[in-house]
């Protein structure tokens, strides 16, 4: 194994174990129910919001995004705004109240709120779809990262992925996972920080613009190994070696590719000379200009597909079970909105950091636009910049150790909340049982991971938002906010919700698309799916309003006055239950 | 019951934490207020803010004791007042805060003692950063206070009825409802040490159990609370979703906008990617203040 491989093996193994050696710190400390599920609400509003942020920030973030800037430049802007804005809405909408409902899961809420218990189902088969649904991007993208920075197999990181996440939450249950991610969080601020900087060091120095009206070129002699068949698109003939299948007939030798499209088959080996035009992924900005510049394709559907991603993002955010559980571990609701605040700027300041890596990543790595694998982006941006020696392959290290922290932080978060579900839910019983649950909501993400292939985190996560955005949102906030909603209105609003955009997602991952407006709205399924949730939701309860539950006025006080009133329940409060 | 209300009304204004300390300050700061809080003052800052303090008119006249205490105590104010000519020339902030006399009983309603300090103390904070603190002796302006102190009594009647000319100190109360306008952590912190002061009405059980009854002026209140934490809510989320949701609408209508270029950065790229964040915190950070401001008032008027 080569030197940068075992750099940043060391470094994985590194976040690894102190993740675990912070989780066994909290072990000591669980000693109650109260503790492993929701760590005793006492997390103050600094470190609950390290720990969201920690959780928040996954694989998609981490890798993702820098990636969609590198392919797709300003219009990728949007999806960070989104996840970001996601909890402007939480904070406006959720916060507060949901902490002081004194329930512990979504299913939970439901239930204090509406007292039907099969809504209560409903929703606990959602938060395992969700949660299932962005866990598997998650073991993927960790299996990705493992195979770009050291040559393994892509299974094992998988694997090592599920097990340190497992062993982690094993440990001690929620407390343990907030020290974790809080440390998480910050070593992937720290991973994201200094390439960043370092990058805008030299970019500055090099004194190179990315405003011109050509594609981006190779620095060097490249060859770039196309591991899925691609279709690329070329605006100025180039010059290349290829060996493998090149538009349907085998080639080994020089060949000249005119402007146009380019079907390259899988497994193909293309060598370009330095200075020679980066050939795109059809689809995407071809010149460095179109990419520099918003609206690049068919404003249209463009304008249809941000808006889809707004939507999903600002409404989102709110309805994913491993935010909505870190809510609860706030000693009361007004914390529960600083910490919200907090968390605005934490995600904040990371994702600016991640757009100026994915922007240079544009004149460093523009190999990565030939094969589509620009979720690689930030993980190769150090060596290209630094070149094959130690400080590339330290910094490099530093990198795949963020990349670490973001699967481990995110994936540890889902299962907590899963496992909290299933716990609560499913399997009913004392808390050993937890750790049954635990992986139980492990080994299922696992397997699909381990056979499905792998899409790009832009494709997933916006869907597993879009899930969350037209099915907990509703109820959440039409269960904070309005009196009228009953039961059945919301059965009905998230069996609509969930069943749109769960055909939209089951069609975006196993079929291909449709051109034009209908496939937009099969991939970003959000623009149509959340109103059509709130609208049957609005809709039914109107006219089942006689079924709105006796004691609606006091469960909505309890949930807005502050708790100094003594108007909250807190039921994990309540001697005996703890 | 009666406990959490006033545990409540130290720990609302006094603390950022909500820890239920109710020991120490409450007792001493309660037992003087409580006889100084007369219907006049409390009648009056309502009106001043936002839709939940209008109701607190209802609630005033279902309390029974206050009026008595009023007059007979009330005396504070006018050693505020030298005072507070004293140090006008020298605070900036003095003049906007004077224009706000609104509630003309506010000062009063607190202890003697410790009327006599929070007052000057608030100001003073402002460009001397002297904390407010509850013992005048140990102040710079011993002496000054002092001479007040003896005077408090006697003005805090006339408090009572004069109202305006006392603009400056009254100003420290004012804020209150107001910060919406100015928020400034200096201010904030002088709110908190006069609304300690200004609930200390101890019979606030009534107005929790009408709460969650839901009888009359309870149900009034629970709506007037919900219903103005959701405007605001809305408010927020309207400026939000406008300011991102045009963005792209103008990107495709106007090309050239995204050949601007501002700081050496594309227009697009610099709003997109660098100023957007901070703007979305800026609105989480107000809106939080917002809304606690809606709880605060809401609880005010429950402990009343």
């Amino acid at each position: 194994m080569s030197v940068p491989a075992l750099v940043a093996l060391v470094a994985i193994a590194l976040v690894g174990l102190v993740s675990a050696l912070i989780g066994s710190y909290g072990v000591r400390m669980a000693r109650s129910t109260s503790d492993f599920l929701v760590a005793s609400r006492t997390v103050g509003p600094v470190a609950n919001a390290s720990a969201i942020s920690g959780e928040y920030l996954s694989a998609a973030s981490f890798l993702g995004i820098a990636g969609l800037i590198l392919r797709e430049g300003a219009d990728a802007l949007w999806y960070p705004i989104a996840f970001v804005a996601g909890y402007l809405a939480l904070l406006l909408f959720v916060a507060a109240p949901l902490r002081r409902s004194g329930a512990y899961t979504v299913p939970d809420f439901a239930e204090v709120r509406l007292a039907s218990s099969t809504l209560r189902r409903l929703c606990t088969a959602f938060v395992l779809v969700i949660g299932w649904l962005y866990l598997l991007p998650q073991l993927q993208g960790a299996g990705l990262a493992l195979t770009i920075l050291t040559g393994l197999p892509t299974w094992s990181g998988v694997a090592a992925a599920g097990a340190i996440v497992l062993l982690t939450v094993i440990g001690g249950g929620m407390r343990s996972i907030t020290f974790v991610q809080a440390f998480q969080y910050w070593v992937k601020l720290t991973a994201m920080a200094v390439p960043a900087l370092v990058v805008l060091g030299v970019f500055l120095a090099d004194a190179r613009s990315l405003d011109r009206p050509v594609p981006p070129q190779f620095p060097d002699e490249t060859t770039v190994q196309v591991r899925t068949e691609v279709v690329l698109e070329v605006t100025q003939p180039v010059r290349l070696r290829a060996d493998g299948e090149v538009d349907g007939e085998r080639v080994r030798g020089a060949l000249t590719w005119d402007p146009g499209r380019h079907e390259v088959g899988e497994g193909t080996a293309l060598t370009f000379a330095g200075g020679a035009p980066v050939p795109t992924v059809a689809g995407a900005p071809t010149t460095d200009r179109q990419w520099l510049e918003p609206m690049a394709g068919d404003s249209g559907t463009q304008l249809l597909e941000i808006y889809s991603i707004l939507l999903a993002g600002f409404l989102g955010t709110m309805g994913l079970p491993h935010v909505l559980v870190r809510f609860y571990t706030n000693p009361d609701g007004r914390t529960a909105r600083r910490t919200t605040v907090i968390v605005l700027g934490m995600i904040g300041l990371f994702y600016v950091l991640v757009t100026l890596v994915g922007a240079m990543s544009r004149l460093y790595t523009p190999q990565l636009l030939v094969t589509g694998e620009t979720d690689a982006a930030v993980l190769l941006v150090p060596t290209a910049v630094l070149g094959q020696g130690w400080a590339g392959w330290l910094l490099g290290g530093l990198v795949a150790a963020g990349a670490a922290a973001a699967f481990l932080a995110t994936s540890s978060g889902l299962v907590v909340s899963l496992a909290g579900v299933l716990f609560t839910d499913v399997l009913r019983g004392r808390w050993t049982d937890f750790r049954l649950a635990a992986v139980l909501s492990v080994v299922v993400p696992l397997l699909l991971a381990l056979t499905v292939t792998r899409l790009d985190f832009a494709l997933t996560v916006p869907l597993v938002f879009a899930v969350a955005a037209s099915t907990f949102c509703p109820l959440l906030v039409l269960g904070i906010w309005w009196r009228g909603l009953t039961a059945t209105g919301a059965i009905a609003g998230i069996a609509v919700g969930g069943g749109l955009s769960g055909v939209a997602v089951a069609t975006s991952l196993f079929a291909v698309l449709p051109p034009g407006w209908s496939g937009v709205l099969l991939y970003r399924p959000a623009a149509v799916t959340v109103p059509a949730a709130f609208l049957t939701m609005i809709v039914v309860s109107r006219m089942t309003h006689s079924a709105i539950p006796p004691g609606v006025d006091k469960a909505l006080l309890a949930l807005h006055a502050p708790e100094r009133l003594g108007l909250s329940r807190d039921p994990l409060d309540r001697p005996g239950a703890g | 019951m009666p406990q959490h209300p006033r545990t409540g009304h130290d720990e609302g204004p006094t603390s950022e934490v909500p820890a239920p300390v109710p020991a120490n300050g409450a007792p001493s700061r309660t037992a003087p207020a409580e006889p100084a809080t007369t219907e006049a003052p409390r009648a009056d800052p309502p009106p001043a803010s936002g839709p939940p303090d209008a109701t607190a008119a209802p609630t005033a006249p279902a309390r029974p004791v206050p009026v008595q205490s009023a007059p007979v105590q009330s005396a504070p104010t006018q050693p505020p007042a030298p005072q507070a000519s004293a140090t006008t020339p020298v605070r900036p902030a003095a003049p906007g805060r004077r224009a706000t006399p609104t509630p003309p009983g506010t000062p009063p309603e607190a202890g003697p003692d410790t009327s006599a300090a929070a007052p000057p103390g608030a100001p003073s904070g402002q460009d001397r950063a002297v904390p407010p603190s509850t013992d005048p002796e140990s102040t710079v302006r011993t002496s000054s206070v002092e001479g007040p102190t003896a005077g408090i009594r006697v003005p805090e009647q006339r408090g009572t009825d004069k109202g305006g000319d006392k603009g400056g100190d009254r100003g420290t109360a004012a804020p209150l409802p107001r910060l919406d306008a100015a928020q400034d952590d200096q201010e904030s912190k002088r709110v908190r040490v006069v609304l300690a002061e200004r609930k200390g009405v101890a019979r606030p059980v009534r107005t929790v159990v009408d709460i969650q009854e839901g009888t009359g002026v309870g149900e009034l209140l629970r709506t007037n609370l919900i219903g103005s934490q959701l405007t605001v809510a809305l408010r927020f989320a309207v400026v939000a979703g406008l300011s991102l949701g045009l963005l792209p609408l103008l990107f495709a209508m106007v090309p050239e906008i995204g050949r601007i270029e501002v700081l050496g950065l594309r227009l697009p790229w610099l709003l997109l990617g660098v100023l957007v964040y901070p703007f979305l915190l800026g609105l989480g950070w107000w809106h939080t203040r917002t809304a606690e401001r809606v709880e605060q008032n809401f609880a005010d008027h429950v402990q009343d």
